[in-house]
């Protein structure tokens, strides 16, 4: 008979311990700029796969689980889906969308999700696991103070996480997704959006912003989300095609490019970690037997 | 319903030929015919109805509404739909919703909605799409573009607002007059002129080098995936890849993107 | 026009029939009075549900009527129908109604153990035995317990399959058979479906029409447009070799090579048949032919989903007919 007054722990349980300090993996993505972008993966061992990114103020967590059985009717391909959640603590946009009946964030957030999802699709190889299903859980712990003009950029974040996410959860893919900013200004220039602060976003130079998803070892884009963002009535508004198209997306796809390097880095050190991490075990197994034989 | 195995084949190469040959054989850039009607509800201030050959039918009234305008950034243009046989509050419901919202929020300035100093209408466009065997954001937005075509708001009488606005502006905490209309529906003025046109958002789908508009649910099946591009007055200003399918092959070159743009289609 | 087709054989029939029967469709207009005591329904075959048909009890009651005391009312708005002393009422619009020996096309919806279902666009779906089928490596082969294992190998949801209406099930479910070369997986072509009460039936309905390609004419409304290929039965083999023959290329998923002019012309004749639909011409084959035909005056095929064309090549074929 079990002990019926005390509410067990799970058999699972550790002590809680507080890992060290996050020490920069990598950074300096983009030559000029003196971003800083913060990227860990296996930061949850309950999770098959997750990632963890900081970039300015923003704040991205992303849970990888599957792939896993689904009882559901037969198909012959993994089921991607994918979910974004802001925490109510994550920006003004909840206080917002609060004010405005729940209209604007969880809109934002669905479409979020939506373009997350197109980016991700054609880079997994979902006829490997039939009958399956894989969730792709973005969490947004900390957004931009306000979000207005910063959509993009978030977007490319989370994208550029969940992509080595999935890496980190051993799901097989054609190639590791990742996405980067753009913003074209008044004049047609187009430059990387990586360090824009609320405080600039303000500034009525930008026109059109965008994001780009890419393949970058195969030279292939998965997603493309650009937008006319002219708020003010006198800039006249620029049309996103031809040249104009092929200089955004050129430029938010060398971008990816080197964000890429990043997540290779990134990913390619915490493969390392795992290895002496496992070296380590067997070290302490040899040497255990050693000692039951003496 | 999924297509069988050999159907899907057969379409996906018929449409990746060059020249394509869909299976309604129309031109790449070829809407099919439509049937459509502006001003049918009486009670909106503007309202359309659209019918597709295949049975595809929608109708969206708009409703203008006098709201005080504040400092902060107030949602002027609020979209809603219904969808029959779709759960509300599905992705689709969010997708088309958000879509045109955000094509219409960045299109639309707000000294159009602007009445007089503190006083701005707000845009209700409620949708109901009553059937669709196509992919409906085609269909949905080019209601919405006619019903605002089709919008008219009632004019504004200046005699006593004007002075009452200039005496005020002394004393700001004392309320103003609530803006007088003209009664007659006669004299009302159109949202949309000359300097204004409503945007129109349209689905493409890709296939191969190829790419379509207006495309029937069985090209959304099987294509490697679709763009969503919103035009205003002639100009691309809006730009995003989606997935119709599940398991979508959706990658393409930068130069494949530009013939893309370049399908440029005024309806 | 299909339901005119209908009204037509019974006008038909009525012409040999006795006096007694000519009590019940009498057209002539002097015949009036109250129709629930004459029991006569006056001038037409058209009945709305609650009409009157007959208040002669002799008559026995089928589909799409019902009774109250000795009078029979229909249930449904369709055209009297009799079968010597079955009085029936055929609804001019609805979803097929399987009976024995209709062709049809149908999507497998789900894989059962023993048995797949078959969405045939009637009210219920229909049922394909796993012992139904032929298998690879002998039609007369016994079906073992591993091709119970491998249903999905065979025919998976989505697949597109003709088969022939072997019985009716007291609840008006259909079983289905592909025992025969000419029924099986569809491949090669184009699925498209009209409303079933287009079709007109015939003896056969695998038709083989200038310019290349088969249409395989759904009792059910469904249709099959594909590249004409040589069927394995018509390859000259003789019955016992059909064994042999009939191997894992009938449920093949693969298409063969389809030249972009077959494509062409089989969405050519997709137009047409939509425009045969337009119009509510009953579809057979003279009629698919003529509606091709009359579709060359428009040289590319992308013009024929505009109104116009559809109504002026309905016109053609109808015009022709006459």
């Amino acid at each position: 008979m079990s002990d019926r007054r005390r509410i067990l722990v799970p058999p699972t349980a550790r002590p809680l311990t507080f890992a060290p300090a996050p020490t920069e993996s990598s950074q300096d993505s983009s030559s000029s700029s003196k971003t800083e972008i913060y990227l860990r993966t296996s930061l949850f061992p309950d999770a098959s796969g997750s990632a963890y990114l900081e970039h300015q103020k923003h704040k991205i967590l992303v849970l990888v689980n599957g792939p896993r059985p689904q009882r559901m009717s037969f198909s012959s391909t993994a089921k991607l889906l994918v979910d974004v959640k802001f925490l109510p603590v994550s920006s003004d946009a909840h206080v917002l969308g609060i004010q405005q009946g729940g209209g604007f964030d969880t809109d934002l957030e669905k479409s979020l999700a939506d373009y997350i999802y197109a980016s991700l699709v054609p880079a997994i190889r979902l006829e490997r696991y039939p009958k399956s299903g894989i969730s792709v859980s973005v969490v947004v712990v900390s957004g931009p103070p306000r979000w207005k003009g910063l959509v993009k950029q978030v977007t490319a974040a989370c994208v550029t996480t969940a992509g080595a996410a999935l890496v980190d959860a051993g799901i097989e893919v054609l190639d590791v997704v990742t996405a980067c900013a753009v913003k074209v200004s008044k004049e047609g220039a187009v430059s990387l959006d990586l360090d824009e602060t609320s405080e600039d976003s303000e500034s009525v130079d930008t026109v059109a912003r965008g994001v780009i998803s890419s393949m970058a070892s195969r030279d292939e884009i998965t997603g493309v989300w650009v937008d006319d963002d002219t708020t003010s009535e006198s800039a006249s508004s620029r049309s996103i095609e031809g040249e104009a198209l092929v200089a955004v997306l050129k430029a938010a796809n060398s971008g990816a490019v080197e964000i890429r390097k990043l997540v290779n880095a990134v990913l390619a050190r915490s493969l390392d970690e795992l290895l002496v991490e496992k070296k380590g075990k067997k070290k302490i197994t040899k040497r255990s037997a050693e000692s039951m034989d003496s | 319903m999924p297509l069988s195995l050999s159907e899907e084949s057969y379409l996906a190469s018929s449409l990746s030929l060059r020249p394509p040959c869909r299976p309604d054989g129309r031109d790449q850039h070829q809407f099919r015919p439509l049937d459509a009607s502006a001003g049918i509800l009486p009670a909106t201030n503007g309202s359309a109805r659209i019918r597709l050959c295949d049975g595809g039918e929608c109708i969206v009234g708009i409703k203008a509404e006098v709201v005080e305008s504040r400092k902060e950034d107030v949602a002027l243009v609020e979209v809603q739909c219904d969808i029959a046989g779709v759960q509300s509050n599905s992705p689709l419901h969010t997708f088309l919703c958000t879509t045109l919202e955000t094509a219409l929020r960045n299109t639309l300035p707000a000294s159009r909605l602007s009445i007089i100093h503190r006083y701005t209408y707000k845009l209700f466009i409620d949708g109901i799409i009553l059937d669709h065997v196509s992919h409906p954001l085609t269909l949905f937005s080019m209601t919405v573009y006619l019903a605002l075509l089709d919008t008219r708001l009632p004019k504004l009488i200046p005699s006593a607002d004007v002075a009452s606005t200039t005496t005020s502006t002394s004393s700001s905490d004392q309320p103003i007059g609530l803006p007088q209309f003209e009664s007659d529906w006669q004299e009302s003025v159109p949202l949309c002129d000359k300097a204004w046109s409503p945007p129109l958002v349209q689905l493409a789908v890709l296939a191969g080098k190829n790419v379509f508009v207006d495309p029937t649910g069985e090209e959304a099946g099987v294509g490697d995936g679709a763009i969503v591009v919103s035009w205003h007055q002639g100009k691309v200003v809006g730009l995003r890849t989606v997935n119709t399918r599940d398991s979508s092959k959706q990658v393409f070159s930068a130069s494949r993107d530009v013939t893309e743009a370049l399908t440029r289609v005024v309806s | 026009m299909a339901d005119g087709d209908r009204s037509d054989e019974v006008d038909a029939e009525d012409d040999d029939d006795d006096s007694e029967d000519e009590r019940l469709f009498s057209l002539d207009p002097e015949a009036d009075g109250d129709a629930r005591i004459t029991g006569v329904v006056k001038g037409k075959h058209i009945v709305t549900p609650g009409e009157l048909v007959t208040s002669d009890a002799t008559w026995m009651r089928g589909h799409g009527t019902y009774s109250v005391g000795n009078s029979t009312y229909s249930s449904v708005a369709g055209t009297i129908t009799r079968v010597n002393k079955l009085l029936s009422v055929t609804p001019l619009r609805g979803r097929y109604v399987p009976e024995v020996g209709d062709h049809v096309v149908g999507r497998i919806i789900d894989v059962g153990t023993r048995s797949w279902h078959v969405d045939i666009g009637a009210k219920q779906a229909a049922v394909l035995m796993l012992g139904s089928v032929n298998l690879p490596g002998g039609v007369q082969r016994r079906k073992s317990e591993s091709d119970e294992l491998q249903m999905r190998v065979f025919l998976k949801e989505g697949d597109l399959l003709n088969a022939e209406v072997q019985a009716i099930f007291t609840d008006g479910a259909a079983s289905l058979h592909t025992r025969s070369l000419s029924y099986g997986k569809l491949r090669n072509g184009y699925f498209l479906n009209i409303p079933s009460s287009l079709i007109i039936r015939s003896k056969i309905h695998t038709l083989e029409l200038p310019g290349g390609v088969d249409l395989v004419l759904g009792v059910n409304g469904y249709l099959w447009l594909r590249k004409h290929t040589q069927q394995l039965g018509e390859q000259g083999v003789s019955i016992t070799r059909l064994a042999e023959e009939a191997g894992w290329e009938i449920y093949s998923d693969e298409n063969e090579y389809i030249s972009p002019s077959i494509r062409e012309t089989i969405a050519r004749y997709a137009n047409a048949i939509k425009a045969l639909e337009f119009g509510e011409v009953g579809v057979n084959e003279p009629r698919v032919v003529a509606a091709y035909e009359a579709s060359l005056e428009f040289k590319n095929v992308g013009e024929m989903v505009e109104n116009d064309a559809k109504r002026r090549i309905a016109r053609q074929v109808l015009a022709a007919r006459s």
